[in-house]
């Protein structure tokens, strides 16, 4: 059902001339139509994807050359990009050559979430993609639990095996990080700074080894009530954890994470403060490590997300 | 004269070390799977 | 299954250096210089275990990279022998 116009002049004997093509919408969904029906060799890139996508413009061929000034318009598109899970993902892309893929430079694409091992929300991507198989993504800034995160410009290659993204992380809040990893009970306030290494393979994300420390004191608070029950019967030493982590008044946080391709997440967390009803105050030492698949928690969905005015007037005037 | 016990504040923090394994029931679910899977393919895997 | 002349040309490549695996459960070349049928090797054994990830990750409702990831643990870890190649985690090549 894909409705596609199609109307210009070509010179056929020296094999030139110009077409003005108009896609009509095409509306994608998980269990209907999908990206592989219409392009087989994206079955293994693009996963249960649901949105629109619909393009218009002229392309121009003067022998094997092939220009164009293709307007290729992305709406509400969400799904599995290789390993990554995108949520509403929004674009109008300006195409200059349909194939081998090229685009102008400085294209926009916001996405709602980009889900590398950690939720990435509120992403604004500058990008270029080259011969159909390089995509260049300048300095791009994102926010995550809270903070900002910048990532530094990166080339992926379509048959590189793998690329290493690198996040630099700015007072993200405590709160919501241990909420985003899925840690139940455990709240507080403060924020945290640092780098995520993110090492991107055609099938999986790693996060080999990021490091967060406290941008200033805090405090943590775990609520035994909701610990794992094993941990509640751990006896003694354990009481006197939680005991002490009940109110914690850190001076010094390090938060250390890693996340293998099994989804298997490391988390090591180093305190230094004191709990005022804890030995009235006495100073402790705190080095908690929790392993286990923190991952699946971070499937959340996002209230309040706004596709950003600058695409979505483009994507208002494409319809022709 | 009456004794007095003055403590000295030690220096050093108390020192809690707390290791948390949250059960990895998926892991085990399709651990016999992936074996089964190398196991009669060895030209692939 | 796997054609019989097929059987241990992955195992050859690996000896030979040509090909390692990932810890996504798939195979790469090592040295770029391998001959073209190498890499059409990696790519015939990449689809195939795609294929088998994908059909195991939809029985048990797990995602796909986690099978895929398993998988390579168990090939690293009990099918390379000492000297064959394999990428750790940050994607640099290492040596059994």
């Amino acid at each position: 059902p894909i409705d596609l116009a199609l109307k210009g002049r070509a010179d056929l004997a020296r094999l030139r001339g110009e077409v003005t093509l108009a896609l009509a919408p095409i509306d994608f969904a998980i269990g209907g139509l999908q990206p592989y029906n219409l392009f087989p060799p994206l079955r293994s890139y693009l996963t249960d994807i649901s949105g629109r996508i619909e393009a218009s413009g002229p392309v121009r061929f003067d022998g094997t050359r092939l220009t164009s000034d293709l307007r290729l318009g992305i709406e509400k598109f969400s799904g599995k990009v290789g390993p990554v899970q995108l949520v509403n993902v929004n674009s109008v892309i300006a195409i200059d050559r349909p194939w081998p893929l090229s685009t102008r430079p400085d294209q926009a694409v916001a996405v709602e979430r980009a889900d590398i091992g950690l939720p990435l929300t509120g992403a604004l991507f500058r990008f270029k993609v080259s011969d159909g198989k390089r995509l260049d993504l300048a300095e791009s800034r994102l926010t995550m639990s809270g903070g900002e995160v910048r990532m530094d410009p990166v080339t992926i290659n379509f048959d590189s095996p793998v690329h290493n993204l690198k996040l630099t992380v700015t007072q993200i809040s405590v709160n919501e990080l241990f909420a985003n990893l899925g840690i139940a009970g455990l709240s507080g306030e403060g924020t945290l700074s640092g780098a995520v290494p993110v090492s991107l393979f055609p099938g999986g994300i790693a996060i080999p080894a990021a490091e967060l420390k406290a941008d200033a004191p805090g405090v943590l608070r775990y609520d035994r009530a909701q610990a794992p029950l094993a941990l509640q019967s751990a006896g003694e030493s354990v009481a006197m954890a939680l005991l002490a982590l009940s109110d914690f008044h850190y001076k010094e946080l390090i938060l250390r994470l890693s996340r293998e391709l099994t989804g298997d997440v490391d988390l090591g967390l180093h305190i230094s403060g004191s709990n005022p009803s804890f030995y009235d105050g006495y100073p402790v030492e705190f080095n908690l490590t929790v392993q286990g698949r923190l991952d699946e928690a971070l499937r959340q969905g996002l209230a309040g997300y706004q596709v950003p005015d600058m695409i979505r007037e483009q994507l208002e005037n494409l319809s022709p | 004269c009456n004794p007095t016990v003055k403590v000295e504040a030690p220096d050093k923090p108390i020192v809690i070390n707390l290791n948390v394994k949250i059960e990895q029931e998926v892991r085990v679910k399709v651990d016999k799977d992936v074996e089964n899977l190398v196991q009669s393919n060895p030209a692939l895997f | 299954a796997v054609p019989a002349a097929f059987a241990d040309a992955l195992d050859d490549a690996r000896a030979a250096g040509q090909i390692g695996e990932r810890p996504d459960g798939y195979v790469a070349v090592v040295d770029a210089s391998a001959p073209a049928s190498v890499k059409s090797l990696v790519d015939s054994i990449n689809r195939q275990r795609r294929e088998a990830y994908q059909k195991i990750a939809t029985e048990k409702g797990v995602p796909i990279e986690q099978i895929g990831a398993l998988t390579a643990e168990k090939i690293i870890n009990e099918k390379l022998r000492p000297g064959m190649y394999y990428m750790d985690a940050s994607g640099a090549w290492k040596q059994k």
